[in-house]
This record gives C-alpha cells, structure tokens and sequence, in this order.
C-alpha cells in the first residue's frame, strides 16, 4: 500500500502532496515541492488518483456549513421546467439562453433549492445583487450572505457581483458547490472567468439572453460553466409569455441653430476620420478612435466635437420637447427614460424633476429610488446605462430612448426591461430619434437586434 | 494607482516603461497650475471645481501638455481634498425625494409654471421656504458638494507621486516579477513579510551576496494572469525604500508580452522614503541582545543579518556574531504552535550556514526533528539568557596563532576549563595542516587516534590550524572542516 495523497487548498489552487507523476491539470511547483492545479480541476484530480489506487487524504473543501428554509417558490412555466430538467440532466453544469424578463431568476432559485448546497451567485450590477438578495430570501427562507457594494457576509447562499467574486475568488474558492452566474456571458473576460478557475464547486449554472460575445470568447464557457443546455430567442417567446409591445419612432427636427453648431462639429469629426481613412462602423472602431484620442491632439478634438455633436442632439430642444410631450401623455404610467451621456441624464433630472441613476449614485441612494418607483411613489426615472441588465421593474410599461449606442445586447436588455408579463398590459418603447443625424442609423442597427435573438 | 485609460508608456522592442514626468520646469508648472486651481476652491462646490478644472485642461492642452498626463495629476489631485454636503434648512435626501414624489403626482415639471407649483407642494410639505426647499433640492446632487480641505502637495511632489502611481499602474499588469536587490535581513524580512501578507509566492536565489527574488502567485504555474500584478504594485513603494535595487516585470499590456525594467536610478523621480525601518520581531529578541551585549564576551553580535538560503527560499536568522573570523547565526525559536515550529525546523534543515539555535524546552515540536538539529542547539527553560551561549560560543572561539602553544591560553578562562591534553602537537598539526575539505567526522575521529579525546579541544585545534567547520543542515555527519586560509 503506497502511502497516501494529500490533497490542500491554497488559494485558489490545488496542491497535491505526496505525489510526483502525471495528473490532469496539474503542474509542478518547484516553490513549493509539490504538485498544483487550478481549483476547477480539483475532482479530475481527485478522480485519478484513487483511479490509480491511491488512499487519498482530502483536505481541500471547507463549505460553508448550512441549510435552506422551507421554500416558496412560485410554480416554474413549462419552459423554466425544462430548462431545469435538461440542466439537471446535464450533471448539474451548463448554460440556460432566455430572453430577458422570462424568469431564468425562478429556474436558478428552483436550482438552488433542488440541490440545497452551498451556493455563490455571482450578477453583474448593485442593482441586481439587491433584487436576488430579497428574492434567495423570501423564496428559500435563508439569511442571504452578500459581497459588494461595500458589504462582506458569507453564508451558505451568498450573492456577490462579479468584481467582488473576483476580487475574492482565492478565497471563496472552496466554499461553494454551487456556482450561479446570471448574465453569463460577462464571466469569460480575462479576469472574471477567474471565478470559474479558481473555484472548486463542482455544479454551475450560467444564465444570459444574450449568450454569444463580439470577441469569440463564449466558447469558453463549455469549459468554466458547461455547454449550453437550454435555448429560447425572443421570437419564439414574444407572443406567448411576454407583455405585447409596441415600437414607436419618433422623430425630431433640430432647430437651425443647432443643426448649424451640428453640422460644424460632425464635419471635424469626420474630417478626422476620413483623413486617417478610417470607417466608423462599430463600436471596436469607435475604441480606436479613444484610444488615438490619447496619443495626438487632433484625434483628442475629433472626439469631442463628436461628443459634443452627441450632447447637442441630445439636450436639443426639440427632443426635450418631446420627452416633455410624451410625458404629459403618459400620466399614470411607470416611465423609465434612456439616454446615454450622464449630462443629459443631469440635465432631465434637474429641468423636469425626475429621479436618476448614473454609476455615480450611491448603492443606498440607488435602492431607496427603485424602491420608490416599484411603489409608485415615481412615476418616473431617468438614468444612463446602469439599468442595462435585468433589472427588475415590474410595472414599467413605457420606456423612451433618449439615444443610445446602437449595440444589439443593450437594447434587446434595456426593452426586456418593460416586457415583464402582466396580464392585459400593452408596454410601449418610444425611440426619440434627430432628423437628418447619424443616430438615425444607429437607431435602425439597433431594431435590428430584435429578431435575432 | 491611476485609472489604466491613464497609463502613459514607453515602447521599445519588447521593453517598456512608464513614461516618467520629468522634474523640470515645464512639468512643475503644470502640477502649480493645476495645485493651484484647487486650492482656490476650497470653500467652493465640486461642480465649481470641476468647470475650473476643465478650463484648466484645456489651457494646458494648447500649450502642448499631454491630457493624459494632465488627468493624471487630476485624478491624483482629487484624493486630497475633502468635501462635505452644504448647510441645509432641511436634509437634501429628504428635499429630493418630497420634489420627486411631488413632481410625480404633477405629472413632471414639463412646463415652468408646473416646476414652480413642485416647489411650492414640497415647500409646504416640509414646512419650509420655497427658496431653502430649492436649496436643500440642489444640495442632494452630488456637484453641490462644498471643498473643505486640500492637502496641498508641492508640485515636484505631485509629478512624483504621479511617477510612482504610473509606475504602479503598469504593475498592475504584470504577470510576475523579478526584485534583485542588496538588502539586509530586516528589508528582505519585510518585503518576505508582505509577499507573503498579499499571498504571492516567490523564487529565491543567491549569487555574490544579491539576492533575487522572482515573484508571483499560487496560480502563476498554471495560466499566465495578470491577477498578482494589483498586489505586486503595493510592493514598489517598499522596494523604493532600498538603497540598490533592479526591478523586471513581465508585463501583458495592449495583449503582447513586455518587459519592464526598472532600477535604482529611477528613485529619484519617486517619493523618497526613509529606508526600511528594524523591528524586532519579539521583545525576547530585544531583550537577549541587550544583554548579550552587556556581557562583554568579545563577540560582536547583529540583529537580522543578511538572508540566507534554505533550498529555494529565503531564511533570515534573529542575529549573527562575530568574533575574529568566526561568524555563526543565532536562531531563536520560541514557544509557537506546533505547525510553525515543524516549518521553521524544515527551513533549518535546509540552511548551510554555521548556525546555533536556541530551542525553548516547551516547545511544542517533534523529538526527531530536534534530534536531527543536535550539535547546535541550546535548550533554554522561559527565557533565553545571553549566558546559555557561552559554552557553545567558547567551542567556536577563534584561536590566534599563539594559541597553537597550548601554554599560552588567549584567556584566563580557557586555562581552567581546557584539560591537558598529552598528544603529540606536531602530529595533530602536521594532520591538520594537509587538510583542504574533509568530513568533520572524519577529522574528529583522525584526532582521535591522535590523542585529542575532548571534542571542544578539537574544535580549537581545527580553527587554529586556518580551518572552518562547515554546518550543512546542522546533521554532523554532513559537517565538512575546510581550509580557510592556506
């Protein structure tokens, strides 16, 4: 009987003491005189060494000790059932694709209680680890631990966003056998798949609608979540579980003084970019514009003409003129209100009285406005793009678009925000486009989004 | 540390550097600019400050001035002044949520006659004038903020700060780091101290008394992550505190591998900070040494010497004494948990160095391993007293060359406590002199059949003849006595 292995966690990796050869993902470490592997690969590892007849001395989990309540959970919808069941099936790995405002939020809790084990949920804004932290609470009856925005409790259901899970993840790394990542397509990042890596937890869910990535690194996923076990595009939702919409453009004229400054500021703008022959076509373009804008002056005064052609047509009279129309129209409704440049969001609050949220809102004061307007209190907010992700306003059945930067992810997001179900509800996104500007093509690639799922 | 959209480099090949502000003329005028402007805000808003500062921007913009560089100094400028919510009749958060609420109900100020009536309902509500309700309502808006303070640097040392701060920022991105540096045990201590407080790991090797530490973290080995480079950067304010250092990071920056090389020369565009303060680690080892001075032995005795190695990692002894040639380090192990003293005996293990190790006899530590330490080690009861060393220290005396008489002891002491010895000198010396590397149990045991019985007359002998005896890890079947002087 050869002696046996010692396996020990160590901050994020697996050390394996007592043993020289091969073993998957595994490495030696001639710091330390042993054997290391990334955490994830933790039960591979495990896996072949008593494979191969070893007594293996296993030191590497410490789970947070604990239980879930008795649960209240809402009957799942067929589809969230199935979603489940192929999950499940899977081995308790993979990655479920449903629009947004579907209840993916209800399949990971039914997950959670299912499996009843230790469990990190890892959501990409303050907003969202709000909302998940009340709704682990009241559905499974838990006192849910929290990381970021300032907070640091660990307990056996913990929320953390994805910063914060990274920041931590050598030492969350054997705490959890669940790992829940809402919005996964954030995770394969360079730094935030990390989370994955250095964990030991042998059950993932991924949940996104928009799972593939601009740069390709979605694949990756297969590899730190699991494949993609579930799958539902907008279109083949929209009539059945969603609140019917409607997609209203409106359309202003600038006044001729500002479509004299406009023009001025375009043509520095595009002079710019034609001289260096570049097409401004996406937003990687865009980047590069950003980026040369650090190394020469004339690049730095391309971009703020066009920044300031942007804040023009935004803050144009005629677009507030608009907002303040529709708003008049819209008395009694739930109004949340999109435009891009945290001036303009300024500029609404103060002129028209209306709440906002930019990233500059404390995560306190960001509570107490959501709150505010879920009761009622507000009719209406105005932010920037912090509300992108799935946020979850109930009531909300208008939504206008100031501007916006023309991504498909983002404005399929900011949409599914008003597209909550509630019976006999009719939500309506307006689009406030300027005449005779380049956002009107940003606008029509943006609708493209729509079908595509 | 700045944001990285402020990271300014330069390139070269594969290398690269911060790009240093220089600490001239132009720069400091900048950084006054700039320092300025701040301090003529104190007492004004942050939205004030701010339109000020954009203006600032721009003025040194025309002049040529790198925004980068200029946001920089911005970025660092705002650190240092302090603002506060101003004066209110009622609390802004309050004023602001009775406006929205109000505003709501009205269904938003969409005309300027609504926005008025808003003031007036809240106004009311609060039961306070329209004008102070309008005031408190702007005060919740974070611009409204009021400068109370700024801790105004000079300019040199804002573009200072600024260097180290862009320094660090390109640390942020580095993958692992080389550090070779002269240091003492007490600034190799300290950097150890926080490698190990920040959890990376390090590599140690030695050659002509430089020590080089190659620096990263557990998970280094397995992907290549720019995850350690946060917790390197908190490094380079302590290596900035040696006196010659060389620093080579491998850096990922704009997706392709780079070195940055870094050395002393450098420290003068950064922050000067006093040199790395000792600290004993325990009032036993600030007490022994007092007393061990007070002693008077002759022995000159210093608190953390420089590192030693023990396989690929580095051990720093409590001290080292000197006497003549003779140099042995002191180790004191005190009462501490069982795991720490089992690491603390394996590093032990692995130290080639003439050592001598004091044990304290509770301590909670394995019998083999203090077997295996045998030879060197002084069991002490509560506290270790300088005297406990005498007898070991006299076995390692040096002897001055009259001292081969045996007639003529160097002190009075040594005429008590060395028995007379009945060999032939000439042989002993006749052996010893034909020494060049021996094992020492071999040397022992040839002295032996030469009638040199007492083991710490041997010693004596071995020294006085130009040997050393040579501890590898402290088992005396592996000491070798060598030639030190011919």
């Amino acid at each position: 009987m050869p002696p046996p292995v010692v396996l020990e966690y160590e901050r994020g990796t697996v050390v394996v003491k007592g043993f020289r050869g091969e073993l998957p993902g595994c490495k030696w470490d001639v710091r330390s005189g042993c054997l290391r592997a990334l955490a994830y690969k933790y039960f591979e590892v495990k896996r072949a060494l008593e494979e191969m007849g070893f007594e293996v001395i296993d030191k590497v989990l410490s789970p947070i000790g604990g239980s879930i309540g008795t649960p209240h959970i809402k009957p799942l919808r067929s589809y969230q059932e199935e979603a489940l069941e192929e999950w499940l099936k899977a081995g308790m790995r993979g990655i479920v694709v449903l629009p947004t405002g579907t209840g993916k939020t209800l399949i990971a809790i039914k997950a959670i209680a299912t499996l009843n084990e230790p469990t990190l949920v890892v959501v990409p804004t303050i907003e969202l680890l709000e909302q998940w932290r009340s709704q682990l609470a009241k559905s499974l009856n838990v006192d849910v631990g929290v990381l970021g925005g300032g907070e640091k409790k660990i307990s056996f259901i913990t929320v953390s966003t994805y910063s914060s899970a990274y920041m931590h993840a050598e030492e969350l790394g054997n705490k959890f056998k669940l790992l829940v990542f809402d919005e996964v397509h954030h995770l394969p990042s360079e730094s935030f798949r990390q989370i994955a890596l250095l964990s030991t937890a042998p059950h993932r869910l991924g949940l996104t609608a928009t799972f593939e990535r601009e740069d390709g690194r979605h694949v990756d996923l297969l590899d730190l979540v699991g494949e993609v076990v579930y799958r539902k595009a907008v279109y083949e939702m929209k009539s059945k579980h969603l609140a019917d919409f409607d997609l209203v453009r409106v359309y202003v004229e600038l006044t001729d003084e500002e479509k004299l400054k406009f023009s001025k500021l375009f043509s520095m703008y595009k002079d710019f970019l034609e001289k260096k022959g570049w097409k401004l076509k996406s937003l990687q373009d865009f980047r590069r514009l950003i980026m040369a804008s650090g190394l020469s002056k004339e690049a730095r005064r391309a971009l703020l003409a066009w920044r300031d052609a942007r804040l023009l047509v935004l803050n144009s009279v005629s677009k507030l003129d608009v907002l303040k129309d529709l708003l008049r129209r819209h008395k009694g409704d739930r109004i949340i209100i999109f435009t891009e440049l945290n001036k303009a969001v300024r500029r609404i609050s103060k002129e028209l009285l209306i709440p906002e949220i930019t990233y500059k809102t404390g995560s306190k004061e960001r509570a107490e406005v959501m709150e505010l307007f879920r009761s009622g209190v507000y009719r209406a907010v105005v932010t920037s793009k912090v509300l992108e992700e799935g946020i979850d306003v109930p009531d909300a059945n208008v939504a206008i678009v100031l501007s916006g930067t023309g991504s498909r992810r983002a404005f399929i997001q900011r949409l599914g925000r008003i597209l909550r179900p509630a019976p006999g509800k009719r939500a309506v996104l307006y689009e406030v486009v300027a005449k005779g500007t380049p956002e009107v093509m940003i606008s029509r690639r943006r609708r493209r989004g729509l079908t595509g799922g | 540390m700045l944001p990285s959209n402020l990271l300014r480099v330069k390139r070269r090949g594969f290398k690269v550097l911060p790009r240093f502000a220089e600490l001239n003329y132009e720069n400091e005028y900048a950084a006054s600019l700039l320092i300025d402007t701040y301090q003529e805000h104190v007492g004004k808003t942050i939205g004030e400050l701010e339109d000020a500062i954009d203006d600032v921007e721009d003025e040194l913009e025309d002049l040529g001035y790198h925004p980068k560089f200029v946001r920089g100094l911005i970025e660092l400028l705002d650190r240092l002044i302090e603002a506060q919510k101003p004066e209110t009749k009622v609390p802004p958060d309050l004023a602001r949520r009775t406006v929205f609420a109000v505003s709501s109900q009205m269904g938003f100020a969409t005309t300027p006659e609504v926005k008025v009536k808003v003031f007036e309902e809240a106004a009311k509500r609060l039961n306070v004038s329209v004008h102070d309700l309008i005031k408190a309502f702007e005060a919740s808006y974070e611009d409204s903020e009021i400068i109370i303070s700024f801790n105004a640097p000079t300019p040199v040392d804002l573009l200072r700060q600024y260097n180290l701060s862009l320094t660090q920022t390109l640390t942020f991105k580095a993958m692992s780091m080389d550090l070779v540096a002269n240091m003492t045990g007490g600034e190799a201590k300290s950097i150890l101290r926080t490698v190990k407080m920040l959890g990376l790991m390090y590599m140690a090797e030695k050659s002509d008394g430089v020590l080089r530490l190659h620096i990263d973290g557990p998970a280094s080995l397995l992907v290549s992550t720019r995850r350690y480079g946060t917790r390197m950067a908190r490094l380079i304010p302590l290596v900035l505190r040696l006196r010659s250092w060389r620093i080579r990071a491998e850096v990922l920056y704009m997706k392709r591998r780079f070195l940055m090389e870094l050395d002393e020369r450098f420290s003068k565009l950064m922050p000067s900070k006093p040199p790395i303060e000792e600290t004993f680690d325990s009032m036993v080892e600030e007490d022994f040494m007092l007393r061990f001075q007070a002693l008077g032995l002759g022995w000159r005795i210093v608190r953390e010497p420089e590192p030693l190695m023990a396989g690929g990692s580095i051990f720093i002894p409590d001290f080292a004494l000197y006497k003549g040639d003779v140099k042995v380090y002191l180790e004191i192990v005190g009462f501490w948990t069982p795991e720490y003293i089992e690491r603390k005996m394996q590093k032990l293990l692995q130290v080639k160095e003439p050592m001598i190790i004091a044990v304290n006899k509770h301590m909670a530590c394995s019998k083999e391993s203090l077997e295996r330490l045998r030879g060197a080690v002084v069991v002490f009861d509560g506290k270790l007293r300088a005297s406990d060393l005498v007898p070991v220290l006299r076995r390692l005396e040096p002897v001055r060359v009259e001292a081969k008489q045996p007639t003529t002891p160097s002190s009075p002491e040594r005429l008590v406590e060395t028995p007379l010895v009945e060999v032939s000198l000439d042989e002993v010396s006749s052996y010893l002199s034909s020494i060049g590397e021996e094992p020492l149990e071999k040397v022992l045991s040839e002295l032996r059949a030469r009638g040199v019985s007492n083991e710490q007359e041997a010693y004596r002998l071995i020294r006085s003849h130009g040997l050393m005896v040579l501890w590898r890890g402290l088992d005396p079947s592996k000491a070798v006595v060598k030639r030190v002087k011919p």
